[in-house]
């Protein structure tokens, strides 16, 4: 998936060094990882300020424990799984503040609504695909959203953040992922790139 | 999972790349805020704060805060510029202190002269802090609480 074994390998390699006194390796990672950090905040339903402050916790986080990670192939799940929870904690906060905010709200990205604005999809087949990821439910289109992302299947993590049990995480992807599919497939104006 | 649904993922994350990418400010603040961590700063306790902090239309706004650390003192007190921005006048313990306000992640410095004195001017409003460089650069720096201004 979007060669996110070279994404570990190449964090892992700047965390190694970071972590051997090269202080500096921290502004490469921070550069290489912050999107993916960035979708997996805001797949958990965050808005974009609570995104950033949750990314921006959990490096600091990270910096701050960067001795009790003992296996730099780790670094990513680790800061994975801190964003996640991280996110849920500040998601469920905000539940609290604003009962009218259901769960489904969960599937985030509602701020700005990334509505239909076609001008940034590049090619008519990204709009296609908008579209129907559009008409899913909002924990179809986290959970994608999250999954797309990859990394280590982190399924603990993943459940915690999305709330949804552990054991359903693969067969709702499997789920989501298939009714896209379905959905795509009748869809005269979409071709496989 | 087969090779049409990990073709199918990689096209959602190119998607959402394009719909919701990261704000180009992300990467600059997260570095931002490491770097401050970095510092190891002694964290300031604000000690005093004249006239409430809320500002309203009517009165001419004028905020007195002091803050103390183990070694030093500061006190700053803002009143407001011709065009609603801040001008902001410090006194800290002791001259050749360079002292910073920080708003989001830029760091205005100024270097307090041989009575102590600081002064800024045209200090956009929002939250701020203050970060302290002691003369002895064997000394820690000092980072105030933000205030909103």
């Amino acid at each position: 998936m979007t060669g996110q074994s070279g994404l570990v390998g190449e964090a892992a390699e700047l965390f190694r060094q970071f972590q051997g006194g090269d202080r500096s390796r921290i502004e490469p990672m921070v550069r290489l990882l912050n999107p993916t950090l960035w979708h997996l905040a805001r797949g958990c339903g965050l808005e974009q300020v609570d995104a950033e402050d949750v990314i921006q916790l959990a490096w600091l986080k990270l910096v701050g424990n960067a001795g009790a990670i003992r296996d730099p192939q780790a670094v990513l799940a680790w800061l994975g799984t801190t964003v996640r929870r991280e996110a849920w904690r500040v998601a469920g906060e905000r539940r609290k503040n604003d009962p009218a905010q259901e769960p489904e709200a969960l599937a985030g990205a509602q701020d700005p609504a990334p509505g239909p604005e076609t001008a940034v999809l590049a090619a008519e087949s990204q709009s296609t695909l908008w579209n129907h990821i559009s008409r899913l439910s909002p924990r179809c289109q986290a959970i994608l959203r999250v999954v797309s992302r990859g990394g280590p299947p982190d399924y603990a993590a993943l459940s915690e953040s999305l709330g949804i049990p552990v054991g359903s995480i693969g067969p709702t992807r499997g789920r989501c992922l298939a009714a896209l599919r379905s959905a795509l497939s009748s869809d005269p104006s979409w071709s496989m790139p | 999972m087969d090779a049409l649904d990990a073709e199918l993922l990689e096209g959602i994350a190119a998607l959402y790349d394009a719909v919701d990418p990261p704000p180009s400010s992300l990467d600059g603040d997260v570095l931002f805020a490491l770097s401050l961590e970095a510092l190891d700063a002694e964290i300031a306790t604000l000690t005093e704060e004249g006239m409430p902090a809320l500002r309203s239309a009517e009165t001419e706004a004028t905020n007195t805060v002091t803050f103390t650390s183990s070694a030093l003192q500061l006190m700053v007190r803002t009143s407001e510029e011709d065009d609603g921005s801040l001008r902001i006048d410090g006194w800290v313990t002791g001259g050749g202190i360079a002292v910073a306000v920080l708003a989001g992640t830029t760091a205005l410095w100024s270097t307090s002269d041989a009575h102590g004195r600081l002064l800024w001017r045209a200090v956009a409003r929002g939250p701020l802090r203050f970060l302290l460089r002691p003369a002895d650069p064997g000394d820690r720096p000092i980072m105030t609480p933000v205030i909103e201004f």
